[in-house]
Formats: structure tokens, sequence, C-alpha cells
């Protein structure tokens, strides 16, 4: 049992029934899933049963190899093209693209099937009557075999729903729904933000909750994350729901109530404040627990009844800025990932699995220490204005970290925070990100792009104060808290 | 490591942050003085003030000031001093992200360098988890544990003086990480021991290689060795500079560009017409503005001073790609262990395993001793 030991708290080894797991088909594309026995899954052009995973430790592989078969674990490391050797004299030189080449028909392939034969097989079988395979350099050959690989014996790996996995998968197909935020810019973030164990974190996420979930990962359940509602649309958690938070240290609360508690205002008498915006709690006059409910009301889980397999897009305007039609289109062709079943609860109870309202206890005690750390991920919400809302709320020396896919709401933000000598070290930075294929005599850049990832601002809160009384107050005004660049004034 | 909230006591370690963009960490001592070249700061005076506070200099009176940040491990990234090449943010984030640093894990580290990655990968595994870091230059192995200490983090970061190319990670730590990390010349050389330090589960490896050839030779080693989902990556991060352009909004004032003498009227002229105050440039005019009075933008000002003639300027914040971002660091090579466990008594595993609530196993305190115990693992 030495591989147990030392396993990680609530990150468990073997895969069971009921977890969450990122199944990624061909080290391709991901597919998201909570196991249940007997369920069919879609996986690619294939529908399996994966009941025989169960057990199996994460990481393990499995292949697809013929219709309604169940998938069978794969236990030899699979070979990923090492071939160096080239033979002399081979070319394309001959090759002529008019689809001749291939002797074998669709019917040919669908009668291999159905008797029975198994990937590897057809494979063969395609090579075999393949008029221009021997031609082929054993690149080429490689290059060949691995495509047909893909489609005539797919495999898929079942991985834990880490924050990069949800991450990676999710962007695949909602990039922006998930406001861009690409894994590398995610994982800058988490770091910028200094998010870790028992940390106060205040996190803005109306990106599916992925930023919820990541940061509840780094934090591995000790310390408080405060999910602040600061108004909009309602959320979808479709990232947070596939993964697995800690939560219970995720609390929901209104920024609102926050800025409440700051000003010294009991929270428990926000609700009834007159210069409350209207709309802003339905709640009211309802006393606390209404006004709260807003909250978590705004993450809730929500499943049309009358329309399942087809994900309610909400009809406001703003929406079509960051989810393309394409999007919502993928999104109704794969229902089954982001419903996950057609589990119906009421209304009221169809909250984020484990996001709780915090209480004016919780809210009073944040307002009175500050958070040690702040992420946002808000795209539609005005960066500059939520920031200057948000600043207050830290501690000072608190970092900060929010992301836009938009340049310009960021560059302002900058501009207002320095300005308004909030902050310092305050940095807009975009990422670059690219992968490589690396293989003998044939290393190169990955020919697909990584796709627009967001940009990011990242800074430190600072307290200002003015110089003591009596010095002179020349310098004074011309410094600001920022990396300004080069300070000189530009002269022809 | 010193959190933001609490106040500066003497012996602590400061970021001493002074715009635009000098850093230092600065060790409080009561009894001296911090020079820059803004001015001569009196420590004394720091002391008691919270983290992220302004101070200003003794001499010369109204000179700059300086803010007074707590260290994180990315100020510690811009202010440690380099004994080596060290990592930076992008590399040090994706590093964090890819080998799945968490509470719990243990990680293991070589060379520690000047401990850049190092302070990023101990807040991430804190608590409960581990970093074991190798250094085979011992004065440099001496001094990141110095550092370690003294940002209280010697409960995490252990730091041991060992050649790994040629002696490897030590036995006693054979099956037990969960990660492990290889910034070293010839990484390829410590693939095979690297994988037996690694868990049978869950075992992540990734280096860093600023060649090409390092990293062919590496990724066929890791092929070899029984690792799979290799992925080789770069990143980079480039930033923004951030400035308040004044754009030429009227054609038609001033001009004469090409005019050799005669334009040096036009343009007095066109000096002439503009609003007073307003003077050209590009960044570093904003401060002459008072924070105070940033709401209006520069339309409110001329209406205010009711102009008749239409401003020939207009203010507007712009970005533009940094002048002095990195074009390449290294390439991140990840990889996971290739999970083999023998086939048989498997099965049964697999119909014993009883359905868990994953909830409930998240929240649980336990060490997990899935799916059932009873079950010999043939290892």
């Amino acid at each position: 049992m030495d591989s147990q030991r030392g396993a990680v708290v609530g990150d468990p080894d073997y895969i069971a029934e009921g977890d969450k797991v990122v199944l990624v088909v061909n080290n391709e594309k991901h597919y998201f899933e909570t196991l249940k026995a007997g369920r069919k899954v879609k996986l690619g052009n294939k529908t399996a049963i994966l009941d025989v995973v169960f057990g199996h430790p994460y990481g393990s592989v499995f292949q697809l190899s013929s219709e309604g078969a169940d998938p069978t674990r794969v236990y030899k490391a699979m070979n990923t093209g090492q071939s160096a050797a080239v033979t002399e004299g081979r070319s394309n030189k001959d090759l002529v693209d008019d689809n001749s080449a291939q002797q074998l028909t669709a019917q040919d392939i669908q009668l291999m099937k159905d008797s029975g034969k198994e990937g590897p097989e057809i494979i063969d079988a395609l090579v075999a009557n393949s008029s221009t395979f021997q031609e082929r350099t054993e690149f080429s050959q490689d290059k060949y075999k691995k495509k047909k690989a893909k489609k005539y014996c797919p495999y898929f790996t079942v991985l834990r729903p880490t924050a990069m996995n949800v991450c990676e998968g999710v962007f695949q197909y909602a990039a922006g729904q998930l406001g861009y935020l690409r894994p590398d810019i995610l994982a800058i973030m988490l770091c910028m933000g200094n998010v870790a164990a028992h940390k106060k974190v205040l996190v803005v996420d109306t990106c599916l909750g992925l930023l919820i979930g990541a940061v509840s990962e780094k934090m591995g359940g000790f310390g408080d994350i405060c999910v602040a509602d600061c108004g909009g649309r309602r959320q979808k958690p479709d990232a947070l729901k596939k993964m697995q938070p800690r939560h219970q240290n995720i609390y929901a609360a209104k920024l609102s109530d926050l800025k409440a508690a700051q000003e010294g205002v009991d929270v428990k008498c926000a609700g009834t404040q007159s210069d409350q915006p209207p709309g802003s709690s339905q709640g009211a006059e309802a006393g606390p627990s209404s006004a709260e409910a807003g909250a978590v009301e705004r993450w809730r889980e929500e499943i049309m009844p009358d329309n399942e397999g087809e994900i309610p897009m909400e009809d406001r305007v703003e929406d079509t800025q960051c989810s393309t039609a394409t999007e919502s289109d993928r999104f109704g062709s794969q229902p089954e990932q982001l419903l996950e079943g057609s589990q119906r609860r009421p209304r009221s109870q169809q909250l984020v699995a484990g996001m709780q309202h915090a209480d004016s206890a919780q809210i009073n005690g944040w307002a009175e220490d500050g958070f040690d750390s702040c992420l946002v991920a808000a795209p539609l919400h005005h960066t500059s204005s939520l920031m200057q809302q948000l600043m207050p709320l830290l501690k000072p020396s608190a970092p900060f970290a929010a992301s836009s896919p938009y340049l310009h709401a960021l560059v302002e933000c900058r501009d207002d925070l320095l300005r308004g000598r909030m902050a310092a070290m305050v940095e807009v930075q975009e990422s670059f990100w690219r992968e490589y294929q690396v293989l003998p005599e044939r290393t190169h850049p990955q020919m697909d792009s990584k796709g627009p990832g967001a940009y990011l601002l990242s800074g430190v809160k600072i307290i200002f104060s003015d110089p003591p009384p009596g010095s002179a107050p020349n310098g004074a005004r011309a410094h600001r808290g920022g990396k300004g660049g080069r300070g000189k004034r530009q002269r022809r | 490591m010193a959190t933001g909230g609490r106040v500066i006591r003497d012996g602590d370690t400061v970021v001493a942050f002074s715009p635009p963009n000098n850093t230092r960490a600065v060790t409080v001592d009561a009894a001296s003085a911090f020079n820059n070249k803004n001015g001569s700061f009196d420590m004394r005076d720091w002391i008691g003030r919270p983290f992220g506070c302004t101070v200003w200099p003794a001499k010369p009176p109204g000179g700059p000031p300086l803010y007074l940040l707590a260290l994180t491990p990315e100020l510690w990234t811009v202010v440690l001093r380099h004994r080596t090449q060290i990592l930076y943010l992008p590399d040090i984030s994706m590093v964090c992200g890819f080998l799945e640093a968490r509470p719990g894990v243990t990680l293991l580290e070589s060379g520690t360098g000047s401990g850049s990655l190092s302070h990023a990968l101990a807040r991430a595994v804190t608590p409960g988890g581990h970093l074991f870091t190798f250094e085979y230059h011992k004065e440099r192995a001496d001094w990141a544990r110095e550092e370690f200490e003294s940002h209280g983090l010697q409960e995490v970061v252990t730091v041991t003086q060992r050649d790994i190319e040629v002696e490897g990670f030590p036995d006693e730590l054979s099956g037990k990480a969960h990660g492990v990390f290889l910034d070293l010349p010839s990484p390829w050389k410590v693939v095979q021991s690297a994988h037996s330090s690694l868990r049978s589960i869950g075992g992540r490896i990734s280096t860093f290689s600023p060649c090409m050839e390092q990293v062919q030779k590496t990724v066929e080693r890791m092929r070899a060795c029984g690792f799979t989902d290799v992925r080789v990556m770069e990143c980079l991060a480039r930033d923004h500079q951030v400035k308040t352009v004044k754009f030429l909004t009227n054609f038609t004032a001033g001009g004469g560009n090409w005019e050799g003498r005669q334009g040096k009227r036009a343009r007095t002229q066109f000096e002439a017409a503009k609003a007073p105050g307003q003077t050209e440039g590009v960044e570093g005019s904003k401060p002459t503005q008072p924070a105070d009075s940033v709401e209006g933008g520069p339309g409110d000002v001329d209406a205010e001073q009711g102009l008749e003639d239409e401003p020939t300027e207009k203010d507007m914040c712009v970005s533009q790609p940094g002048w002095n971002s990195r074009g390449h660091t290294g390439y991140l090579v990840f990889a996971r262990k290739w999970v083999e466990v023998p086939e048989q008594g498997w099965a049964k595993r697999a119909t014993t395993a009883a359905p868990r609530d994953q909830a409930a196993a998240c929240d649980s305190v336990v060490r997990r001793t899935e799916p059932s115990a009873e079950a010999e693992v043939p290892l």
C-alpha cells in the first residue's frame, strides 16, 4: 500500500463511482463526466459504458476498441512515434492526392467492424490496402498510422478534474464564457494573487466559476474564499460543477453588504438602508438572510425544465459579447457534458454545491481585517469601477489580479488605480503560450495556436499618505505609485 | 512569510518599492537608514507602520516616497539576489499549475539556484506538504537555507547540498514525491532517478531548459523511462506600458511642420492657441493634474474654462507593448508517470470498490485508504 501513503487529503488515487472526472480522448479533447454505473457516455465518435474504470488509479489509459464493447485498460506505455531512421529516396514526388490510393471502401470497413474486427486490425488492413503507404517516408507512415488510430482505436485517459484540466477542456469549446481565461493566464493569476492556504481571498468570478474552483484547489480547504456578488446576470457555474472544490470554506456575500460592513454599518441592518440601489437585493426589507440569499442565488444552477438538452442562454444583450454563436451551437451539441444528467431539484435547492451564505459575523470580520488577496475575472463588469470598490476591502500590501479579454478595460483601470494612489506595481501584461512537438528530427512548434488569452492586471494595494508637514511639496505630487516606464518627457 | 495587514517590526524583511520601477528587499534595522537614489529614509520611522504604507525621505525633504510592501514569492522573484539564472513569473506559474502543486504534496526540486521557484512551490504545498530542494553548490545551498529560514519556510523546505546529476535523488525519497522539477544542465541524466522518486500514482515531472537540444534528449529519455503525455511548451509574458498621450485634434491650427523657419512662427501661434495649463508630452505629464480632479475628463477642463476655440489636443489613455519583454526564457517539459500496476487483482478491486460520497471524501481530514483496504496491492 505504499502508493497510498502520503496521499493528499481529499485527492483520491483511485477512480470510484460518483467521481467527477476529466476524460481526455486521444490526448486532445476533454470530456467531463460524473461517473455513474451503467451510464452510456459519448466519447468522440464512440459511446461506451465506463464501469470498467472504477477501482483503477487516476491517470490510467483505456482503449475504446470496438463499438459497444467495454473499454480496456492499456498497461504498456504507448509508443509515440520514435522512429528516427529515414530511408533515402522516399518522398511525396509520385503521390497523387486523388483519393484513389486506398483500395478499401467505407462499406468494406463497415463490414470489418460488423464482423467484430478490432481497431488495430482495421488499421493494418488500411495500411495493406493503401497503394502509396510503402512509398511514404517513415515519418509520414507514422503520421498516417497515428491519424488512423485516432479514428479506429481511440484511447482515453481518466484524470482528476484539477483546475488546469478543467480550464483547458472548457477553453476548447467555451473560451468566451471563460472570459478567455486560458490555463496559463489562470496559473499566472493565482500566483500574482498570492493565493495560498490560510488566506482570506476575495473572488469576483463571472466566468463559469472556474476561478472559484481554482482558488479553492490552491487553498486546499484552509482559509476563507469570499465570492463577491457584484450584480449582473445570473451565473452558470458550469466549470465549477466539473471540479471538486473544497467547499467548506467558500462563502458568497453581496458586495453591497461587504461595503456596508466596511463603512461601519452593521451588516444586519444593511437590508434596511434606504440608499440601497433598487434591485440590488430583492429582499431589502426582509432582513439579512434574504439579502444574503441574492448572492448565492446568482450562482444558482439553472436547469430549465422545458428545454432539456439545451443550455439556457440568457437573453441579456451583453451575453452575446462573450459567447459567440458558434460556442452556443457547440454547447447545444454537447448537452450531456454541460447538464451532467437531468438532476431536477426544486429551484430553491439548486444552489452551487457547497457555496454558502456568509453570515453577518463573517462579513463584519472580513470588513474589519480586510482580505489578503483579490482575484477578479468579470469581463462585463467595468474593471476600473469594480476595482475602485474592491480596493478598500483589501488589507494594505495585499496583492490583487484582474483578468479581462479587453486590454482597454485594464489599461483604464491601471491609470485610475495609480492616479488614485491606491496601488503600486500595477502592471498590465499578456501571456504568450506555445507548445512544441518534440520528436527525433521532427521538432517544431505545434501547428495549432492556443487561441486568444485574456490580459492580466496585477498590483499591490498601498496606503498613500502625504509627506510630513514642513517638507517641500514640489516632488510630492509628481510621483505616482507605479511603473511608469521611462518617466522622462520625450522631446524631439 | 510576512502577511499584509501586520505592522512592520525591527528585523522584518520588507520590499521597498520606489516608483517607477526600483524594488529592493530591505531588512529593517531601526538603528540605520535606507538610502536610494531618491534620498535617505530613517528606518526607525518604519517600525509600527503597516505593510503597504508610504514613507517619505528624511532628506531631501519632499523627495519621492517609498512604499513598504510585504514579501510574497512574486516580489521575492523581483528582488532576490541573482546567484544564478532564475525562473520568472510565467514559468513559475506554469510549473505550479501543471505539476499540480497543492497543499499536502511532496515535491522535489533541483537545483535550488537562487530560490525563485522554491518560494512559490513552498507556498503551494503548505500546509502538510514538503519541498525537498537540492543544490550542488555549497554556498548557494547555504544562502538559500538562510533565506528560507528568514522567510519562515524552514518547516516546509529542506535544502540539501547534493549533485543530483551524479548521485540522483536520495533513496529514502523513493516513491514519495508527487512532483519533480529539474532545472539542471543535463536533466536527461536524472530522468530515471526522478521516475523512481515519484509515487506510482499521479507522479509528475517537469524540466526547464533553455536549449532545444537539452529538451530533445530529455524528452527521449522520458519516453524511454516510462513517462507519458509529454508536453513541451514555452510561456512568456509581455508587459504593456500604459500612458496618457495627447493627440492632436485640431488639424488647422498651428501646422507648417515642413515649412522651415516659417513653421517656427506658426508653431508659436499654435502653442499660444493651446488651453492654458496644457502641456505637450506623453507619459509623465499626467501628475501635473492634482489627483483629486481626475474624475472629469480633459473635455471638462476645456468646457469649464469656456474656451471658444476647439481644443487642439485630446488626452487618451493608451497602452503599448513594453520594450524589454523577454523573447525566450526556456522550454518547459511536463510529463506524467505512466501508471503501471499489474493486471491481476484489479478486476476484483473494481467490483468491490464502493461508491463514495465525493463531497464527504473531500472534506474528510482522514487520509484515504481507498478503495478497499483489505485488498493487497501487488506492487
